[in-house]
């Protein structure tokens, strides 16, 4: 999808109208100097700028509003000098430790409803996730078609506030070390400035991705004497993985039949867990897993860690260059705000009335060409093809970038602000 | 006790603590005071290097006997400029991981207040013990990472571990295991940041029959252990992952992988591929052979794999350099077949 003239004018323009009255309010990373700056300009050729450096959050500042980038990056990275062109040359002093969370990579059962998929080959429809190959033909030309509801964005919170807990309690960094940001489209981004992990390579950071997301996880490493039959001790109050699954595998038990045998359970085992179910979960409270089969409470421990699991990209927190949206930039899809929210408060925040950069008064006539599912600001807006419509600024940004509205000639009002 | 304070035993059983070098600079070590291969300190540096070059599951911690200390310590410098003097990378990282293994052992011996007293000193590690605990010893999970995130197995995955509030809950056997990593690279880089030495005039004859010495182990290694397989035959990008792997640097998994699918494409046989890993490195034999196996399609998916071609060899940084050879091949099997058939041709063994 590519946007037209008018479209990616009034887009710039309002994005520069935003930077001009919040600079003062951009959330700068700290050790400033020693960032690599990147911006997508608002072009046809959507090719980064990258290795700028800049010496005073002034300087950043005015950077934003006289050049009005699409999106603003930052790099996780500290250097001797951000500016260099090649990596050898910026003196690579160390790096955050970020976390990705994106709802694309999360399944929900929304994606049926507002994402579909087009074979390019012999044009097969579908809803949901695309396939990796079409099922009629075979091949792999396939486009998709997604969106972001609040269904998508409460699931990325979710896994976000399964990192925290982690983060905080196992890891032990204290929040003040901890900054959550709210990506501006899909989902959150966790940022780690701590002396400890600053020299990490990528090798470290990859053991903290995958203890997170429970990759490589042995229910038998961490219960070692789960196979001595005479003790099978619940350790539910043990810190860390090993009294998370434990938990977690409590109230797996509580589950359905058909539900446990999706979990890789035998016929034989599901069998013994439903007919005994009061007894054994009197056990397990009293801490004792002893009546069942030994294979069978392996299972649902290894169960339980992809259920506790938190859902991070891998390749982001294993780059030690990466660079990563601006808090206080906007998204250049959404006109959604990259804010900073404080951890604590995160079970509370709502992207979409939180993120909101524009002032509602000002309204904008669009045409719908291709209606989707949209809630901002409080509103829903349900629209069909074809229908013109005025809405507020906000969502008037959100559906432009996003392609499912054009602007309509001379909708727009003339600013005065 | 832990408290007290260390003796010269201790600096010649761990001489490459800050105390041991404070103890050195006060005896006022230098190279050229010694005038002899046939002095005592000199003699037993000789022995470190030669021992290096053994395998390291027959690495035991030479005895020390009493009034002997002070040359036992002496022996550690002297050693590490010997090896600088020769100026063989491989036989740096060896020695390194000799010494380390020997401080491994003595270790191992050790009360939990002298492990913990080694680790905080001199690597900075949060460490502490908890003889009420089970797992006893608690250490921060950086320093756990900066050596562990290294090994391969699974019981060695921070996920696999006890972690809460930052720290990694850990027996004896597994913090010394550790602090084996911490020695090696320690001294490892002792040695490669060491100024050029000049060596006395009395030693140069011990560095010219170390470089020898050093020389013939290459040689050997390659020749023992690749049975019939030709060496002088192997790209330089699996003579490259081979000298890493006896030279216990760590290589990515990929590495051994693709240099495990080579030998055993070339036909080597895979107890000689395991033993050539046993040998070299901490892996366990079992575990090892069911890999190798498995590479070799014995056992699993009963897919033989082969090596990675040369442009996959590049994606994951493994090709060091190209040789003419390398121009007219696309994988690292291609370039074995065709350099035997020149080496075969022009009718004598090639040079390494």
């Amino acid at each position: 999808m590519t946007l037209g003239e008018a479209e990616m004018a009034f887009l710039q323009k309002s994005f520069q109208e935003y930077y001009a009255e919040a600079s003062s309010s951009l959330q700068p990373p700290k050790a400033f100097d020693k960032r690599e700056f990147g911006f997508i300009p608002f072009r046809r050729e959507k090719s980064m700028m990258r290795h700028k450096g800049f010496k005073s959050l002034p300087d950043l500042a005015a950077f934003l509003v006289n050049f009005t980038p699409s999106d603003a990056y930052y790099s996780s990275a500290y250097y001797e000098r951000p500016e260099a062109e090649d990596m050898a040359g910026k003196g690579w002093l160390g790096a955050d430790l970020i976390f990705d969370i994106d709802s694309d990579h999360i399944v929900t059962s929304c994606k049926t409803v507002h994402d579909s998929w087009k074979c390019l080959d012999c044009g097969l429809e579908g809803w949901g996730v695309e396939p990796e190959k079409c099922p009629r033909c075979g091949r792999r030309r396939i486009e998709a078609d997604k969106w972001v509801c609040e269904q998508c964005l409460e699931a990325a919170k979710r896994e976000t506030l399964k990192l925290l807990s982690m983060l905080e309690e196992d890891f032990g960094f204290s929040q003040a070390k901890l900054e959550v940001a709210f990506s501006g489209h899909r989902g959150y981004h966790v940022h780690v400035a701590d002396e400890a992990i600053l020299k990490f390579s990528s090798e470290e950071r990859k053991e903290i991705v995958d203890y997170v997301s429970a990759s490589g996880l042995k229910a038998s490493l961490l219960y070692p004497e789960l196979r001595r039959r005479s003790t099978r001790e619940v350790d539910f109050s043990a810190e860390g993985w090993r009294g998370r699954i434990a938990r977690a595998a409590y109230s797996l038990l509580l589950r359905k039949g058909e539900e446990l045998k999706e979990l890789g359970l035998t016929g034989k085992a599901v069998r013994l867990l439903e007919e005994n179910r009061e007894k054994l979960l009197r056990e397990l409270s009293a801490g004792d897993a002893a009546g069942i089969p030994w294979k069978t409470w392996e299972r649902l421990l290894q169960a339980a860690a992809s259920l506790e699991a938190a859902l991070v990209d891998t390749v982001v927190t294993t780059d030690v260059h990466r660079l990563i949206r601006l808090p206080g930039s906007l998204h250049g899809k959404t006109g959604l705000k990259a804010v900073l929210i404080e951890s604590r408060k995160l079970p509370e925040f709502n992207p979409l009335t939180e993120a909101l950069a524009f002032p509602e008064e000002r309204n904008v006539k669009v045409k719908i060409v291709k209606p989707k599912p949209l809630k901002l600001g409080g509103a829903e807006y349900k629209f069909k093809a074809g229908e013109i419509v005025e809405v507020s600024w906000s969502p008037a940004v959100y559906m432009i970038g996003t392609g499912i509205a054009v602007l309509l000639k001379g909708g727009l009002q003339p600013s005065e602000a | 006790m832990s408290g007290e304070e260390p003796t010269i035993i201790d600096h010649a059983r761990y001489p490459f603590t800050k105390q041991a070098s404070e103890k050195l600079r006060q005896i006022g070590f230098k190279l050229e005071d010694f005038r002899s291969p046939e002095e005592p300190p000199v003699a037993r540096a000789r022995e470190r290097i030669e021992k290096s070059a053994k395998p390291l599951k027959e690495v035991k911690p030479p005895e020390i006997f009493q009034g002997s200390e002070e040359y036992e310590l002496l022996s550690f410098p002297l050693a590490l400029a010997l090896a600088k003097a020769v100026g063989d990378s491989y036989l740096w990282r060896r020695l390194a991981l000799y010494e380390a293994r020997v401080a491994r052992g003595r270790l191992e011996a050790e009360d939990p207040g002298k492990i913990v007293k080694i680790a905080v000193e001199n690597f900075g590690w949060k460490l502490s013990f908890n003889g009420k605990s089970h797992p006893p010893f608690r250490l921060h999970f950086a320093d756990y990472l900066r050596n562990a995130s290294r090994f391969r197995e699974e019981e060695w995955k921070l996920v696999n571990q006890r972690l809460a509030g930052g720290y990694v809950q850990l027996t004896k056997e597994r913090v010394v295991r550790l602090l084996e990593e911490e020695v090696k690279r320690l001294i490892q880089s002792r040695i490669e940041r060491a100024p050029e030495v000049e060596v006395p005039e009395p030693l140069r004859g011990l560095v010219e029959e170390l470089k020898a010495f050093y020389a013939g182990v290459r040689k050997v290694l390659s020749r023992e252990e690749l049975g019939r397989v030709r060496f002088e035959a192997f790209p330089p990008c699996m003579a490259s992952l081979y000298f890493d792997l006896s030279g216990g640097r760590d290589i990515p998994h990929i590495g051994r992988f693709t240099l495990t699918a080579f030998l055993i494409n070339l036909g080597m046989p895979i107890e000689e591929i395991v033993r050539l890993y046993v040998s070299v490195t901490d892996f366990d034999e079992r575990m090892t052979k069911y890999q190798v196996e498995h590479i070799a399609g014995l056992v699993g998916g009963k897919t033989r794999y082969r090596p990675l071609n040369c442009g996959r060899m590049k994606t994951h940084g493994l090709c060091p350099r190209e040789e003419e050879l390398c121009k007219r091949v696309r994988s690292p099997l291609a370039y074995y077949r065709l350099k035997v058939k020149q080496l075969s041709k022009a009718g004598r063994p090639g040079k390494t």
